[in-house]
């Protein structure tokens, strides 16, 4: 029983722990625990109930259990009931149940999972996963036989993570899928996966897995408190877990990492990080993540250095203009004039003559109608996303502009800002921006830079002090550890990347030999010398 | 979170312990006594900053780091270290309310003219007391990163003065008496005595017995950049402007010209300025937090930060009202105050280490 369960039930005023019944022991009539399931679990319609009995009806009574859907139907008929009901010696009256179970255990079931239980929790929990139950009358401990098999979708390309060279497949909603990918790329005895089941009325599979030796144990010991401490009816999505287990309390940035790509997670537990992957979400995740996790992509070890370096550059420049661009419009144009050069000026004072608005509204209004337009987006039907777009981007963009309700160079602003926004690799820090920006712009039009800049040294010293399970936030940065620079701000050569980058808690290996640079043996191009002709041979 | 910080986060804190205010406060100052021979004074103050770090060095090498107040406890009695913790407390309260007021007063002067002060004091305030009561680990950890920007920083301000700098301007050399160039040093001395502050992060530092390495490290690279922000200074105006200038850093900056787009980019250099601005104040509230929670021996000492903000405040609101009197404080008044704190204390506790040193030697001998 989890530490958290026994917490609340102390308490007696948790509204999730009053809906936990205690465990209840198999009673020997089967027909008692035909009832208290019954009682549990209600008259469903997609519960299978089938009963078994021999020919003299006097020694032997089964029952099996099943739930339609969760179960391979074939699998059931030819793994359980088939061997089962065909089988003479269970027919025969001189069978015991205790040796019918034995017997059954052994020898009968073609499956590769078969469990006992002894309590209905236990059983209802395995009933639910597609396991099929064996009851017997007379006994107080029951068979469990792995049948689940439902439908699942299958492996595509992730939708929210995109490359253009690299692997398409992303992660399913099934944990054994996922699993299965990272074994596949991982495949060393060091790999170890750690099962959980959280949330009282989903029992949600969460596996965390991670390199022996390469992990922070003290990380790991961190994260499998945590997890432990969850204590919630549900878990449907990893946000919830991310939630529950994140430092940093009241931050807008997020501590945990959430990738739909196996070769993303399979690269963070490379280098030390810790995967999670929740069942009935293709979304991972991987901790300890620094604020540098996030602006990394999976495309930047498939691509060459440079390119990837100069990319990362470019990602960190649109952090920036996305988090402080209309600020600074607000700034400039509110209280320093005097910053633009004079050409620029005027044809800024020009095109705001005409508008009513303050700077300030002016961009409030572009930014949430942006928002407004993205959030359609999102729900829209895709048959009518087009033509909303155009409205959107176009008509309204237009349109307010020609009826003097916004500048053009707000609009420049605004759309440059929107871009910026979807640079940035994780979808977690870029939504983080997006809350940031609004506070930025209320803080400019009244404290012009100088309020920004007050406000950047909050989000700088917050940043500072936080740590994503024990490692701190800016790190290799601040605190700066130079030779793990190697991959922050650009990407140095594969070949000169001989260790694994060290967080403050883990340790410092080695990931590749040395001198792994490429470069020609000496003396390979040049014609070997001419050897003395042994005397007496050649040709004549 | 008050965690252990590094010997070179450590000196890049002394950094902007003393320069933010210095390039502000210093040149019109130095440059009134010793004109073109500025950079001389600079190297004078800088030797007498190198001596006050070598013994504020040396005391916490004697103490290992310990909290200062406590050791003086220890090494004499409660009641002396009492009355020196609340001296001391009185002066960081001082010298944080002025750092406060010279912040509050460029901004009034150069970025929010009409903004009124309590304002500005209050959102300085609050900010800063968020950053303290995240710890000196973070303060040091972003301070490092703000030093780190000086890369972006020194080359654009080079790049964009090299077509306005006049070498002429740096003579005649030596033409002012050492009477003079002492004068001009004093005060930049007091600015190099807060190196002093290392007293009260002691506790604070990874390796205490690396205190003197810390200090000089610290104001080599102030020397270095006060130099070069006083240099360029006088190659653009020559020393008669700077003497008349309130700011002549900031007028430097002003005439940065890259092309025909990027000029006038004073503001862009104020901004960084205020960076390193908050995070002086936010080291000397926490230093002046620092000193209180060791006089009256607090175990927590963060539900006091705000009322010692407050006092700081009031003091900055109502005492420090005039920018005459405070410019007359720090020609005048400081260079006393800070050699009584900044110097005499550190000396006393070497003499009182010695003291006890050779009292507990004779007492051994006799036993």
């Amino acid at each position: 029983m989890p530490q958290n369960q026994q917490k609340g039930r102390k308490t007696g005023k948790d509204p999730v722990e009053t809906s936990v019944p205690a465990p209840l022991p198999l009673n020997s009539s089967l027909e008692v625990n035909l009832q208290e399931i019954g009682k549990r679990i209600g008259s469903s319609s997609d519960i299978v109930i089938r009963n078994f009995t021999n020919e003299s009806l006097s020694s032997l009574s089964l029952t099996f259990i099943y739930i339609d859907g969760l179960v391979n139907a074939d699998s059931v008929n030819q793994t359980v009931l088939q061997p089962l009901m065909e089988n003479v010696t269970l027919k025969g009256d001189s069978i015991t149940a205790e040796a019918a179970f034995s017997m059954i255990k052994d020898q009968m079931l073609p499956v590769g999972g078969v469990k006992e239980g002894k309590t209905l929790e236990v059983l209802l929990a395995m009933l639910f996963e597609g396991y099929t139950l064996i009851l017997f009358e007379g006994l107080q401990v029951a068979l469990a036989a792995d049948t689940s098999g439902w439908e699942k979708r299958s492996i595509n390309e992730p939708t929210s993570q995109g490359v253009i060279r690299g692997p398409k497949e992303g992660f399913t909603e099934s944990l054994r899928t996922g699993t299965s990918m990272l074994r596949r790329r991982l495949k060393t005895t060091d790999l170890r996966i750690e099962e959980y089941k959280i949330g009282q009325r989903t029992q949600t599979g969460i596996a965390i897995i991670y390199l022996k030796g390469i992990a922070s144990e003290q990380v790991l010991t961190e994260i499998r408190r945590r997890l432990d401490a969850i204590n919630t009816d549900a878990i449907l999505e990893s946000n919830y877990i991310e939630e529950f287990i994140q430092d940093g309390g009241l931050t807008p940035f997020p501590t945990i990492q959430n990738t739909e790509r196996p070769d993303a997670v399979a690269g963070g537990i490379l280098e030390g990080q810790i995967g999670i992957i929740i069942d009935g979400t293709p979304f991972a995740l991987l901790a300890p993540s620094t604020f540098f996790n996030f602006f990394q992509s999976s495309e930047d070890y498939y691509q060459r250095y440079d390119i990837s370096s100069f990319l990362r550059l470019i990602r960190y420049g649109a952090f920036f203009v996305s988090m402080l661009l209309p600020a600074l419009y607000i700034a400039v144009t509110t209280f320093h004039q005097e910053m633009l050069p004079t050409t620029l000026l005027i044809s800024l004072a020009a095109q705001r003559e005409g508008v009513p608005l303050p700077a300030l509204a002016e961009a409030l209004l572009m930014e949430l109608t942006f928002d407004v337009l993205r959030e359609a987006g999102v729900r829209m039907p895709r048959t009518i996303g087009p033509a909303i777009s155009i409205v959107g981007a176009l008509v309204l963009g237009q349109a307010a502009v020609q009826a003097g309700l916004v500048s053009a160079a707000m609009v420049i602003v605004v759309s440059f800002t929107a871009i910026s926004n979807f640079v940035i690799p994780s979808l977690a820090i870029a939504n983080s921006i997006r809350l940031i920006r609004f506070v930025m712009m209320f803080i400019a039009a009244s404290l012009g830079l100088f309020g920004i800049m007050s406000f950047m040294m909050v989000l700088l010293i917050h940043m500072a002090g936080l740590r994503s399970f024990g490692v701190p936030y800016l790190s290799p940065v601040a605190p700066m550890i130079p030779r793990y620079l190697k991959d922050i701000f650009i990407r140095v050569p594969l070949w000169s990347m001989t260790m694994r980058p060290k967080t403050d808690l883990g340790k410092e290996t080695r990931r590749q030999g040395p001198n792994q640079k490429p470069q020609p043996v000496e003396g390979a191009n040049q014609p070997a010398p001419e050897q003395p002709k042994p005397q007496g041979e050649g040709p004549a | 979170m008050n965690g252990k910080i590094g010997t070179t986060q450590a000196a890049m804190l002394i950094v902007n312990t003393i320069l933010p205010t210095a390039t502000v406060v210093l040149p019109i100052i130095i440059s009134t006594y010793a004109e073109q021979d500025a950079p001389m004074a600079i190297i004078m103050s800088t030797l007498a900053g190198l001596l006050i770090a070598a013994i504020v060095g040396t005391v916490i090498q004697n103490n290992n780091g310990a909290p200062f107040l406590d050791w003086v406890r220890e090494k004499s009695s409660p009641v002396v270290s009492t009355i020196l913790g609340l001296l001391m407390l009185q002066f960081y309260l001082d010298t944080t309310a002025t750092i406060l007021r010279e912040f509050v007063n460029f901004i009034k002067d150069n970025v929010l003219i009409n903004t009124p002060v309590t304002v500005l004091v209050i959102l300085i305030l609050f900010i800063t007391i968020y950053m303290v009561r995240q710890g000196i680990e973070s303060i040091a950890r972003v301070n490092t990163l703000v030093i780190l920007l000086y890369f972006v920083f020194v080359p654009l301000y080079l790049f964009g003065l090299f077509s306005d700098l006049n070498v002429h301007n740096l003579l005649p050399m030596f033409d002012h008496n050492l009477a003079e160039l002492t004068l001009a040093s004093l005060t930049p001395t007091t600015w190099m005595s807060e190196v002093a502050v290392l007293l009260f992060l002691a506790p604070y530092l990874q390796y205490p017995q690396r205190a003197r390495i810390i200090g000089w490290t610290g104001l080599l690279f102030v020397s270095v950049l006060m130099m070069f922000s006083l240099i360029t200074a006088l190659m653009v105006f020559g020393p008669d402007f700077i003497k008349l200038s309130a700011y002549p850093g900031f007028s430097t900056v002003g005439i940065i010209r890259i092309g025909r787009f990027i000029e006038k980019l004073d503001i862009l250099f104020i901004s960084y300025w205020v960076l390193s601005i908050y995070l002086k104040f936010a080291i000397f509230l926490f230093v002046t937090v620092e000193c209180f929670k060791q006089t009256f021996r607090v175990s927590s000492s963060r539900p006091f930060i705000g009322a010692l903000g407050l006092l700081i405040a009031l003091e900055c609101l109502f005492t420090w009202q005039s920018s005459a009197k405070l410019n007359i404080y720090n020609k005048e008044g400081r260079f006393v105050v800070f050699f009584l704190f900044n110097v005499l204390v550190p000396l006393g506790a070497i003499l009182l280490y010695r003291v006890h040193k050779s009292r507990s030697k004779r007492k051994g001998v006799e036993t």
